[in-house]
């Protein structure tokens, strides 16, 4: 049974990886939020599933909490956000699809190269684990320097907060610490897009009064 | 696992390839009907492919005034190197009949084989159509073959064995283990070289026929009567062949590796299953993407090239895959 | 079991070959018989080679016997001359006379027919050079080595110049002399490096010694080597004569010197590096893949841009000489890393892909032979719709087009398919650095063979298919001279032959890949259905790789075969009648003529412009001369231009030789006209050579 939790880990996190690196490569923003869905809820299962494994009944609200916040609501208001203030479509890449495609790679080369060897030392759950959540964290740290707009920017940090998620996951088991750790990320997260949002805001109409918003409809 | 007597490898051989031979029509037809279906139309009957490869056969054939003798020989070249790739590969038993003698490399070399005549026939008449189609279908081949041969050393990677047979088994014997993330990356970019090598969408729009978005349609435009059968057909089982390894070595189960008649059907029926629900899932798909531009083909390639290195990184620098 | 001994058969090979240049040099009253005289007096010495060969290979005469020249015993050990006789030399004697015979039975009729200056001389230069080829393989001795290795240089380059009234074809020659000759230079410092080390020039003797030799001189030896047998091979970015020597020279000219000559290369790094020296460091090794992935790489690239024939198939060697380099970079790694067998392996790659581009590639430079000396163009958009008037050389040449692009079951697919295995074999060895350089090269290898099919499609297409684009295409009514096509035919059938049945090749490589490895590599010759086993390792500890591929290519060969026969069957029994023959689909236009049809430029469109980094600019299309309409609405003319640039041409060695003139310029001045400024430098050179004969007396013998 535990093996079978342990595959059923390594198969949600290589869905993060996969939804990390097609999300870096797509060029339309909407397909990256609702990519950045699929990873957090991924990564809601890992964490149900840490929990499952080694008894941490912690961990299943933090799970509930991920899938909850950053699986739905999240994506939601970024994606509410992306109409609203009429942001195009399309993510301004300044590194093409196919020099993104590679520096996926180089992400995941690099971490496997740092990480790797840190794997047999560490009691991580499944030997993967580690490499895929460094190279998440760089994944998101690509996005967010080859972006030019700022909606993509948010979003690579998101998806360098899973990753982060992912690590804590794997190294501690999720042990309280993680949850704090947890909301707190989380809440920061918030804190950026809705500075994003207010900033915005006051770019387009000089205020931040949100009665403007009225003037969006029509 | 030993291999069975001479006799029935020949009888499972005759079977597969009477199989594969089979079923590749209705696959194509799956397709269709469900891209009709998932785009509110009616679609045209499952068993419409058999339909129209029966009204093929029995067309007269045409020539252009300006081909050569390559002409008439080059389609059934290519579909005889598509129809040999089959022994090679674990449909519902492994070892499969003719692994010994050829690996996965000797299929990626067979696709190139089909590949060429097909490519070199559509030159032949001096349309330029056919120019176009060729050169389109080269640029596709030549960008996926690094993919595949990077795929093949993703999944040989495990078992250190580029035969088929031997992936699976190793496959069947991790069990549930035998998912991991190199594999799942790996079948990814076999996914996308899937879609590349088959003309489906986003790559190649198997529907269309004008000439700015035509791929395999404009190289095939000269051809009629049986040849065009063996070129509708050879294209169905390309797909059978590439959906086919795709599942075997992804989803390993159900593939038997001794003999008896409840784990030969329960192995047949599986392979239905997987080869319909791979139909079902591509028809989908291509109801929601649109064909790209030929030029963000080597963006796919390139992500697809990514994916496997990756995927060979994870297994051998951290074994994870074994 | 012999008859003869192997070195009375060689004695009587190469006096035969001096023959032929006799019979071609010497004035004549017919032109035509002493033609026809010295090549077949040249054909008989390949003969006579490859029955030394087989001698050697198959009668069991294992070890190595150097036989030395009496007469010539100088009084200086270093120039000293020796002959040899072992594995590696029976392979390229073989080589030499096998694939060589072939082309020179197509040389029987392509002289007399295509060659209107001179044909007799350029007949007897021929048998010379090749003459000179088999005593560069025999050479014992560094010394023989090198004079046969310049001996080979020089003839080629008079045969190269032949069709010297075209300044093109002047400064092909001369590219290819100037660096011929660095590259002499090279290997002549590697060898006076050697014997200062080893204290012999007898390669047996080195060979005893260089093992010992201190790290720096190893390095500073493989480094000379690499350059000197590189530049001969044509190996980024030491190719750049090839492309300009190969299409100026005549082609059963072009035809040998990349099918046989360039593989000299090769072998010398076979005596040399993995003989003499015994393999080296990790990064021997490295460099030898990375210049032979990027030759595989940029060559075949190259060769895409190409719409001169001959041009793309010169590039088409370096792409093949770049497999070939990558093969032996991965044996050189594994036998560094202690895994004899696995080096065996990458070993049998490459020795088999020198074997089958000389086939191949043979076979490609006859029948664009054949095409040029009919149609009187390189330019392949003059070309079109040939396959009808050559169908013989039609049928050829795509066996060779298809054995180029690696497809089973044609022999070029089995050596990829053995350096796909080495690579992946990499896995089990534990080497970081090797396991990632080796997916890399497997990555780029497969890109090259699909690019490969890619312009091979092109090629063919534009050429044979199609419809006639000019009017010496369409006049084209008479097929290639008979001897031609039989010896083109050979080497089609070699290609088959080695593809379906490779082992009966491979079995001849078992004393080689001993000798170089120290892997034992047994199998039957006739073995032609069993799977190419990996060799397994005598006497050491069988390395615990896991379990490999296997490819048993006969039985592919036969499963395709049966599978055609059904086809047929198939198609002769739903067919309706004979197939009527009408005009082409041509879209409700008014019909197409042959200038709308695709290009040999157009078709390599994609790829220009996807690897636009390889070539020096965009292919430049442009909509232009404007004719007076306004602009924007109908233009009366519309002209495309597509340019391709060399960048290493021009970024590389344009600079290069801008140095080398100043140089020049200012070495010049020493040349004053005075005669006693003349004497001051001897005198200056006799006390330079005095002092330096006190100071280095004890090293220099």
């Amino acid at each position: 049974m535990t093996s079978d939790g342990l595959l059923l880990l390594e198969i949600a996190a290589s869905v993060v990886l996969v939804t990390a690196w097609i999300a870096l490569v797509h060029r339309r923003l909407d397909a990256q939020v609702r990519l950045y869905a699929i990873q957090s809820l991924a990564l809601a299962v890992i964490s149900g599933l840490v929990a499952y494994l080694y008894s941490a009944p912690l961990l299943y609200l933090t799970g509930a909490l991920f899938a909850a916040l950053n699986g739905a609501l999240l994506p939601w208001i970024l994606l509410t956000v992306r109409r609203e203030l009429r942001i195009p479509p399309e993510a301004n890449m300044l590194v093409s699809v196919r020099g993104s495609a590679l520096a996926g790679l180089g992400c995941l080369l690099l971490a496997v190269a740092v990480v790797g060897p840190l794997t047999p030392l560490a009691a991580v759950p499944a030997a993967g684990l580690l490499p895929i959540s460094v190279t998440v964290v760089l994944v998101g740290l690509f996005v967010t320097v080859s972006r030019r707009k700022a909606f993509s920017q948010v979003l690579g940090i998101l998806v360098m907060e899973n990753g982060v998620f992912l690590a804590g996951l794997a190294l501690t088991y999720g042990l309280g610490i993680l949850l704090e750790l947890g909301i707190a990320a989380n809440l920061l997260v918030l804190a950026i897009v809705s500075r994003l949002f207010l900033h915005r805001m006051k770019d387009s109409f000089d205020s931040l009064d949100a009665d403007v918003l009225r003037s969006l409809e029509g | 696992m030993t291999a069975p007597a001479p006799w029935v490898q020949f009888l499972l051989l005759v079977f597969e390839l009477a199989l594969v031979l089979g079923i590749s029509p209705m696959l194509v037809g799956i397709m269709r009907r469900v891209k009709a279906r998932s785009q509110r139309r009616l679609g045209p009957p499952l068993l419409q492919p058999y339909r129209d490869l029966r009204k093929l056969f029995r067309k007269d054939r045409i020539y252009a005034e300006s081909a050569s003798t390559l002409t008439p020989y080059a389609p059934w070249v290519s579909f005889v190197a598509l129809v040999s790739a089959v022994p090679f590969l674990p449909w519902f038993f492994v070892p499969a009949p003719l692994g010994f003698a050829g690996d996965l490399i000797v299929v990626v070399g067979l696709l190139a084989l089909s590949r060429f005549m097909t490519a070199l026939a559509a030159l032949d008449a001096g349309s330029t159509f056919g120019g176009m189609g060729s050169t389109r279908d080269m640029w596709i081949g030549a960008l996926a073959e690094p993919t595949f041969l990077l795929v093949i050393f993703a999944w040989g990677a495990p078992s250190g064995s580029t035969q088929a047979s031997v992936i699976v088994e190793h496959g069947l014997s991790l069990g549930l283990a035998h998912l991991s993330p190199a594999l799942l990356l790996a079948s990814t970019a076999f996914g996308v070289l899937l879609l590349a090598e088959t003309g489906r969408l986003p790559v190649d729009n198997p529907a269309t026929h004008l000439e700015l978005t035509m791929v395999h349609e404009a190289m095939v435009l000269e051809y009629t009567g049986q040849d065009l059968a063996v070129i509708e057909w050879g294209k169905g089982i390309k797909f059978v062949l590439l959906a086919g390894l795709l599942t075997a070595v992804l989803l390993p189960w159900g593939i038997a590796t001794a003999l008896g008649a409840g784990a030969l059907a329960l192995g047949v029926g599986l392979l239905l299953v997987k080869l319909s629900s791979t139909a079902w899932l591509v028809g989908h798909l291509e109801t929601r993407v649109a064909k790209w531009r030929l030029f963000r083909v080597a963006d796919l390639s390139t992500l697809a090239v990514a994916l496997a290195l990756g995927s060979i990184a994870l297994t051998y620098l951290v074994g994870v895959g074994s | 079991m012999a008859f003869v001994a192997p070195f009375d058969l060689v004695g009587g090979a190469l006096v035969v070959l001096a023959a032929s240049g006799g019979a071609g040099l010497l004035p004549s009253a017919s032109s035509r018989r002493a033609t026809v005289g010295a090549l077949s007096l040249a054909l008989l010495g390949c003969l006579l080679l490859v029955s030394v060969a087989l001698e050697v290979l198959l009668g069991g005469a294992a070890g190595t016997a150097t036989v030395a020249l009496p007469g010539f015993q100088s009084a200086s050990e270093a120039l000293s001359l020796a002959v040899v006789l072992g594995p590696l030399q029976g392979l390229f004697l073989l080589l030499v006379g096998a694939v060589g015979g072939a082309i020179t039975l197509a040389s029987v009729g392509y002289v007399p027919a295509y060659v209107h200056e001179r044909p007799a001389t350029l007949a007897g230069v021929y048998g010379l050079f090749v003459g000179s080829m088999a005593l560069l393989v025999l050479s014992g001795t560094a010394f023989l080595f090198l004079v046969a290795w310049e001996g080979m240089t020089l003839l080629s380059y008079v045969m190269v110049v032949h069709e010297h009234g075209s300044w093109d074809v002047r400064r092909a020659g001369l590219t290819y002399l100037v660096m011929s000759h660095a590259a002499a230079a090279a290997l002549l410092a590697g060898f006076v490096v050697l014997y200062v080390g080893t204290g012999s020039t007898n390669f047996g003797a080195m060979s005893a010694n260089a093992r010992a030799l201190p790290e720096l001189t190893r390095d500073a030896v493989f480094v000379a080597m690499v350059l000197g047998f590189g530049t001969k091979a044509g190996v980024v970015p030491l190719h750049v004569w090839l492309p300009e020597a190969h299409p100026a020279a005549p082609s059963n000219v072009s035809s040998i010197m990349s099918g046989v000559m360039i593989k000299m290369g090769v072998f010398g790094l076979l005596l040399v590096v993995f003989e003499v020296l015994g393999g080296g460091p990790l990064w021997w090794g490295f460099v030898l893949l990375v210049l032979g992935a990027a030759s595989a790489l940029l060559g075949v690239l190259n060769a895409i841009a190409q719409h001169d024939v001959k041009r793309l198939l010169a590039f088409h060697s370096v792409e093949n000489i770049g497999i070939i380099f990558m093969a032996l970079g991965a044996a050189l790694v594994f036998l560094s890393l202690g895994w004899p067998a696995l080096a065996a392996v990458a070993l049998l790659a490459a020795i088999l892909h020198t074997f089958n581009h000389a086939m191949f590639k043979g076979l490609l430079f006859l029948g664009a032979g054949a095409v040029v000396g009919t149609t009187g163009t390189r330019d392949m958009e003059q070309m079109g719709g040939l396959a009808r008037g050559m169908p013989r050389t039609a049928i050829a040449f795509l066996f060779g087009a298809m054995a180029i692009s690696a497809l089973p079951p044609l022999n070029g697919f089995v050596s990829e398919w053995l350096l796909f295995q080495a690579f992946f074999a990499s896995f089990g060895t534990g080497s970081l650095a090797t396991e990632v350089a080796f997916t890399a090269a497997a990555g780029t290898l497969a890109l090259a063979s699909g690019l490969a099919a890619y312009c091979f499609v092109k090629a063919f297409g534009v050429i044979f298919l199609a419809r006639p684009r000019s009017e010496v295409a369409r006049s084209v009514r008479s097929d290639a001279p008979a001897a031609m096509q039989v010896g083109m035919v050979a080497l089609a059938g070699a290609c088959v032959t080695v593809g379906v049945f490779p082992v009966l090749l491979l079995s001849t490589f078992a004393g080689t890949v001993r000798t170089l490895t120290g892997a034992s590599y047994a199998t039957s010759p006739w073995a032609w259905g069993a799977p190419l086993a990996f060799p397994s390792v005598s006497g050491a500890a069988t390395p615990s790789v896991p379990p490999h591929g296997s490819l048993a290519i006969g039985v592919v060969a036969l499963l395709l075969m049966v599978v055609l026969l059904a086809a047929m069957v198939l198609r002769r029994a739903t067919s309706n009648g004979s197939p009527s023959r009408r005009p082409m689909w041509d879209c409700g236009m008014d019909a197409p003529t042959p200038r709308m049809e695709y290009t040999a430029s157009g078709y390599a469109q994609p790829i220009l412009r996807l690897f636009s980094v390889f070539y020096g600019a965009h292919p430049v299309s442009e909509l232009g001369d404007l004719g007076g309409a306004r602009p924007g609405v109908l233009q009366k003319t519309v002209r495309h231009e597509s340019e391709v640039d060399y960048p290493l041409m021009e970024q590389v060695y344009s600079p290069i030789v801008r140095l080398l003139r100043e140089l020049a310029r200012r070495v010049s001045r020493l040349q004053s006209g005075g005669i006693h400024a003349y004497l001051a430098y001897m005198v200056l050179t006799l006390v330079v050579l005095l002092v330096a004969s006190r100071l280095f007396g004890g090293v220099l013998p």
